[in-house]
């Protein structure tokens, strides 16, 4: 029953004249107008022509790559996956998501101790110890030069403050 | 086990548990945002303010850069803040009274904000190359006319410090004219020496770089410095025009005794001599007002700016 | 100015402080390059914090200290960008395409070394022509006005595109969404709203290095955790017989290096264009005039020389506005002027025509600095290099730490998190889709400036912007009317490259 070859490029092609018309439709809602100064717009280029540019070349890409090269053979053949690294993909992903759900209200030390500690473990191969230890001391010395020596700032463990003298560190 | 276990509570008995909240403020590191990109005059203020203010506050203030959206970004998260005199904005009045009228504001700057102090002003000059035709601010407004309206200006940046004062003269001369913006005032003077751009507005503490290349017509304060010419308002225009304030504000939910020690280590910072030199290396003045005075009179520049923006965008 | 320039060395040299303003130079460096090899600490950041420090110092002393920071950290990123695919600034984007690959091939400190090389070479050969032609490129940033720049960074743009690796139209839908990303969040010129869809985060845009990190270093990452091999290099190594660059290997880059050294002072000398595009310009020119394309992204040590080099070269010219016209061009000279000012020197024509000799002393800062820099460089390449030998298990955590603390300290703004996790999936689907993000993380860099130079133009130009041009800014329209040839040519030019691999390819499909 296949009638028409799914290549990615096709999808592509697709997915780029839906989101050029997408993009098209939404301009009137999306795109602020400006206030007029001295009775002359006060934006040189009107702020509607950019989206509608780029909603066009979205749509006419869409077209040639659809035309052109959906049964290109070069480089359009759908990547491979074993259920193992899908499954690994996956995992890694949450973590991810989890340590940004956690990076600011446990703060950087203990969110990173978490991804080091559950990612080094999940990924095999390590010495319990030594992780828990590498999973403590990294962040704490990231977060000391982040913090003290270039005074930039990452989120602090926010249930009560942890100082060496005047050094947060933590 | 036993020996990680001992480390671990020695290390944990250096560590300063401070839960119990100490009594002095500031007991740990203030920070303060300025709105905008590093680089600018505003970034070079802070650094100098910053490098000196520690020994009159008894503790550091470090400067956070969070630019984005015209300012927007930096403001917001400073009115987002906890209100606890450790998160102050360093910014200035375009961006606290002026935006306002012409944004849609998630904040609003008059009552969600206080002033700490205004640490100095800069006040905008006219300037024009001095090979150009131009000996004053008239010469300008009549170009404009002749050209019709296609006199070409410039300026470093919608609604900002050298764009309003430019709208403003204009407006009171009654000249329409090609208004071209540039990304900042770096880009502004260059226009200027190409000859893209006839005239612009900028601060003295740039223009003297420039030497002789080009010329003062106009300021909007008296500045020895540029061989003093005449001020736009002895030339007959009536009101402030071309200060930009550089103030320091906070949080208004903040605990009034910390703004007042906030207050003092300022006034005595303005004192200083080491700070005075560098101010004076950046050329910037060290008209320093109260954050007290400042309220006073914010309210009323907010409204002159909504009544200015009114005018201006009528159309 | 040819008596400053001889009046600077007694300057320089006869002053008590000549040693110190060495120690100081290198003491920079080595700041430079650590904070610059720390993913999310920019050059900017270290050499903002430094500045109130340089202020207690003599100017000869100060100044070129920061000038040690801003070197060591333009290199310092690529270190990352190297070994763990982990881009610093939009410039060594560009040298993640042949990094990784070298490093996964157990050559990573080869690959160090050639950046280092190149780097210093094109540096200091930049340097000098700045110094003998600092009144003509003068000249030169004042005829380039926003005309001018918006027709350069445009074909810029499409020189990049069509020299990018895939079909025409993966590459082409690859522009038009890094278009659509740049848009999201206010105009450049007027600060409208454009498809925030509401969402307060969005109205400053999105952010570039959570961006670009996402997109190159977190597929990198996935990739590698797909497979949970042992080793992240794939060879077994012996770690003291790690490989150097060889002679050999060195002089077979003399050209590229040499070409992408003329690439980058050019580049350097047109204000508002920038290092990002001179290594991606480098990367594109030395991909096309190689016998082996086909062998760039995969891990060729021309792919890192060529643009490395560029990226570097673009330092010498940029400083010119800055001293003889006193317009700092970006932010980092915006520092150095202030660091300048503070020191009571107020950098423009006035300082050029009566205290010359400081400002060729500081050029000539710039040169030590350099050879301070291969030296320093060389011996701490190896150090980094190791780094990429320890456990995956281990390496993989620490880097997605260095990863997302970059991408949190770029704007201190938690949601920057979210945006590097969505680049970072999307990056992966289009990686293995094939998709070569060239021309999107260039459109996404290069769309506001070219957007605001357009602007300009367009109110320069007032009702008849045709008439602006020819009448009165030839350059520019001289460069647009050579972009489609020069587009065409190079579009011929990536057509014949892909019939080769696709006949290469299909050959070997033959014969399985």
């Amino acid at each position: 029953m296949k009638l028409i070859n799914i290549t990615p490029n096709l999808v592509t092609s697709i997915i780029s004249i839906v989101f050029g018309i997408f993009i098209f439709l939404k301009i009137p809602t999306e795109v602020e107008k400006p206030l007029l100064l001295f009775g002359q717009s006060s934006s040189e280029i009107d702020p509607k022509i950019v989206p509608a540019i780029i909603s066009f070349m979205f749509f006419i890409f869409g077209l040639y790559t659809l035309f052109f090269e959906r049964e290109d053979k070069s480089i359009n053949v759908w990547p491979s996956f074993s259920k193992e690294m899908l499954l690994n993909v996956l995992v890694t992903i949450i973590f991810l998501f989890g340590y940004s759900l956690t990076f600011e209200p446990l703060g950087f030390v203990v969110s990173s101790f978490l991804l080091i500690f559950f990612l080094s473990n999940y990924m095999g191969n390590v010495n319990l110890k030594f992780v828990t230890l590498i999973a403590f001391i990294f962040p704490i010395t990231v977060f000391f030069i982040f913090v003290n020596i270039m005074h930039v700032f990452l989120p602090a463990f926010p249930f009560l403050e942890m100082r060496i003298g005047n050094f947060l560190i933590m | 086990m036993n020996n990680l276990l001992k480390t671990l509570i020695a290390i944990l008995a250096i560590i300063n548990f401070s839960w119990i909240a100490k009594a002095d403020y500031p007991e740990k590191p203030i920070t303060m945002v300025i709105p905008f990109g590093p680089g600018g005059s505003h970034d070079l203020n802070a650094r100098v303010f910053t490098s000196i203010i520690p020994q009159y506050l008894g503790n550091a203030i470090i400067v956070k850069l969070v630019p984005g959206a015209s300012g927007q970004t930096g403001t917001a998260m400073v009115a987002q803040a906890k209100p606890d005199g450790y998160t102050l904005l360093f910014t200035h009045n375009y961006v606290d009274q002026l935006q306002h009228h012409v944004k849609k504001l998630p904040y609003k700057p008059l009552s969600d904000f206080v002033t700490v102090g205004r640490l100095n002003y800069a006040a905008a000059c006219m300037i024009v190359l001095s090979k150009s035709k131009y000996q004053s601010v008239q010469d300008v407004f009549d170009a404009a006319k002749s050209s019709n309206g296609k006199l070409k200006l410039g300026h470093s940046g919608m609604w900002g410090a050298t764009m309003v004062p430019m709208a403003q003269l204009m407006s009171w001369g009654k000249v329409n004219a090609n208004l071209t913006p540039f990304k900042g005032g770096g880009p502004m003077v260059k226009g200027l020496l190409a000859g893209d751009v006839e005239a612009v507005l900028h601060f003295p503490s740039v223009i003297k770089g420039q030497g002789s290349k080009v010329r003062t017509l106009a300021c909007g304060a008296k500045e020895k410095s540029l061989g003093t010419p005449p001020t736009f308002e002895e030339l007959g225009f009536t009101g402030q025009i071309g200060y930009m304030d550089r103030i320091l504000m906070a949080p208004a939910k903040t605990p009034p005794e910390r703004i007042k020690i906030l207050q003092d280590a300022l006034s005595k910072l303005k004192d200083d001599k080491t700070f005075k030199k560098f101010m004076k290396r950046l050329g910037e003045n060290m008209k320093f007002m109260s954050g007290p005075d400042y309220e006073k009179i914010r309210a009323e520049k907010s409204n002159n700016y909504k009544s200015l923006v009114k005018q201006m965008t009528k159309g | 100015m040819l008596e400053s320039f001889f009046n600077s060395f007694p300057l320089l040299l006869g002053s008590g402080n000549f040693l110190t303003i060495i120690f100081v130079i290198a003491l920079g460096l080595l700041i430079g390059l650590f904070v610059g090899a720390l993913p999310g600490l920019t050059t900017l950041m270290a050499m903002a914090i430094v500045l109130p420090i340089s202020f207690f110092m003599d100017p000869l002393v100060g100044i070129p200290f920061l000038i040690g920071v801003y070197k060591g950290g333009i290199f310092g990123g690529s270190i990352p960008a190297i070994l763990v695919s982990l881009p610093g600034t939009g410039a060594s984007v560009a040298t993640t395409f042949d990094g990784p690959p070298l490093t996964k091939m157990g050559k990573g400190r080869k690959a160090l070394e050639t950046a280092l090389f190149s780097s210093v070479i094109a540096d200091f050969s930049s340097d000098i022509v700045t110094i003998l032609l600092i009144g003509p490129i003068a000249l030169i940033a004042l005829l380039i006005g926003p005309p001018e720049l918006a027709a350069i960074l445009f074909l810029s743009i499409l020189i990049i595109s069509s020299t990018s690796s895939g079909s025409v139209g993966k590459n082409m839908i690859m522009l038009a969404a890094g278009l659509f990303i740049a848009m999201i969040g206010q105009d450049p010129i007027a600060a409208l709203s454009r498809f925030t869809f509401d969402v307060f985060e969005l109205r400053a845009g999105v952010p570039l290095l959570p961006m670009l990190i996402g997109l190159f270093a977190i597929p990198e990452i996935l990739i590698n955790i797909e497979t949970k091999a042992k080793e992240f290099v794939k060879t077994k190594l012996n770690l003291k017989k790690e490989e150097k660059l060889t002679w050999e290997e060195f002089l077979k880059l003399r050209k590229t290096i040499l070409r992408s050294t003329v690439i980058g002072t050019t580049i350097g000398m047109i204000p508002g264009v920038g290092q990002v595009v001179a290594a991606f310009v480098g990367y594109a020119a030395a991909k096309n005039s190689s016998k082996t394309p086909e062998k760039f992204g995969k891990g060729e040590l021309e792919g890192i020389a060529a643009p490395e080099a560029a990226n570097n070269a673009v330092n010498g010219p940029t400083l010119v506005p800055l001293l003889t016209l006193g317009i700092p061009g970006d932010n980092i000279t915006a520092i150095l002027l202030g660091a300048f000012i503070a020191h009571g020197l107020r950098p423009g024509p006035e300082l050029m025509s009566e205290q010359g000799s400081i400002v060729f002393a500081i050029l000539l800062c710039m040169l030590i600095a350099n050879i301070l820099f291969l030296i320093l460089g060389y011996f701490t390449m190896p150090l980094f290099s190791k780094v990429v030998t320890i456990k995956k298990s281990y390496l993989i955590p620490l880097t997605i730490i260095f990863a997302f603390a970059g991408s949190f300290v770029f704007r201190h703004n938690p949601a920057d998190l979210y945006f590097l996790l969505f680049f970072g999936i999307f990056g992966y689907i289009l990686k293995k889709l094939q998709f070569d993000v060239t021309p999107l993380v260039m459109a996404f860099i290069l769309a506001p400036s070219l957007e605001y130079a357009f602007g300009q133009t367009l109110s320069l130009g007032d009702d008849n912007v045709l008439m602006y041009l020819l009448s009165e800014r030839p350059i520019a329209a001289l460069i647009i009317v050579s972009t489609p040839v020069i587009t065409w040519k190079l579009f011929q030019r990536s057509k014949k490259l892909r019939d080769v691999a696709t006949s290469l390819t299909s050959s070997q499909v033959k014969s399985r």
